[in-house]
């Protein structure tokens, strides 16, 4: 038995076209803005903590737009989303298992 | 007769188009390439307090929130090529990707110039601990951006041949996904090299 199964390709839908595009672009403002907020941060002197997580969570912030939007992560199946969040969920742990006996000697 | 687009049936074993699954797998195992020197050098750099970081006005923040910008801006183009061939605007198509491989040369040259700069300040590879990692984290997405630059080449040289159409242009999503891969390692990689310098 085939057990190829169907999936139908992407389908473009004239309505939402200009809606589409119109995302795209708050997006890349919203990215934009980001940037800049993280460069401008990093010029406040904040306390090297603070800093840190600031940076990182801006970062976050991006990752997840780009993902989300562009990639169209945000409507995918199931399976992807347990795949990425497999991988992101394993590197988390190699700094949680490692850090403590190198990170944290200094 | 119907004037609904036909569907094209794609292969598939889960539901999901055999490509794109195989590009997400792709992109988990990057995650893992890149996630395991990126936790290298954050652990590494906590556990090493006399480790020298450059200075930010030797790294040169403006040029690299410029290159920042660019490949931001390049996804917003990949983005709207994939929407241009899902509409078979194959011209509109062509101009969107060919401003995303403009804007991935960019960002190499602009790289190349940083590195020279560096090398003429002293950091190398091989100078200290952090010139090893920076060379090697932004060598290795450069490597990428080569990648990148080559495969939309091919996608538009087929592009332009009228091998995508609006129910059939699986490839040009899953070049689509890599090219914003990359765009996603660069904003992680740009704070954590160029910003947290203190």
């Amino acid at each position: 038995m085939d057990a190829r199964l169907s999936a139908h390709s992407h389908e473009a839908l004239p309505g939402s076209h200009a809606s589409q595009v119109r995302t795209y672009w708050i997006i890349f403002g919203c990215l934009a803005a980001l940037t800049l907020l993280t460069v401008g941060v990093a010029y406040l002197h904040l306390p090297h903590e603070a800093a840190v997580v600031v940076a990182i969570a801006i970062a976050i912030t991006k990752v997840s737009l780009i993902a989300a939007f562009f990639m169209h992560m945000k409507g995918e199946a199931g399976v992807i989303l347990a795949t990425m969040a497999t991988a992101v969920a394993l590197i988390v742990w190699l700094l949680i298992a490692v850090l403590p006996d190198i990170g944290l000697l200094g | 007769m119907s004037t609904a687009v036909a569907h094209v049936e794609t292969e598939t074993n889960t539901g999901i188009p055999n490509g794109k699954l195989g590009i997400w797998m792709f992109l988990a195992s990057e995650v893992m390439l890149f996630g395991g020197l990126i936790s290298a050098y954050i652990i590494l750099r906590s556990g090493s307090p006399e480790m020298i970081i450059p200075p930010r006005e030797m790294m040169g923040v403006p040029l690299a929130t410029f290159n920042t910008f660019v490949l931001i801006f390049s996804s917003v183009m990949m983005v709207l090529a994939l929407a241009a061939i899902q509409e078979g605007d194959v011209p509109r198509f062509g101009r969107y990707l060919g401003l995303v491989i403009a804007c991935g040369f960019t960002f190499l040259f602009v790289k190349a110039y940083e590195y020279h700069h560096k090398w003429e300040e002293g950091i190398t590879i091989s100078s200290n601990l952090f010139g090893s990692f920076y060379y090697t984290l932004t060598g290795l997405h450069c490597l990428h951006v080569i990648g990148g630059i080559i495969l939309m080449v091919y996608i538009l040289r087929c592009g332009l041949r009228g091998e995508y159409t609006p129910t059939s242009h699986g490839r040009v999503e899953y070049a689509g996904l890599y090219w914003h891969f990359v765009d996603l390692v660069w904003v992680i990689l740009f704070p954590i090299l160029y910003l947290l310098n203190t």
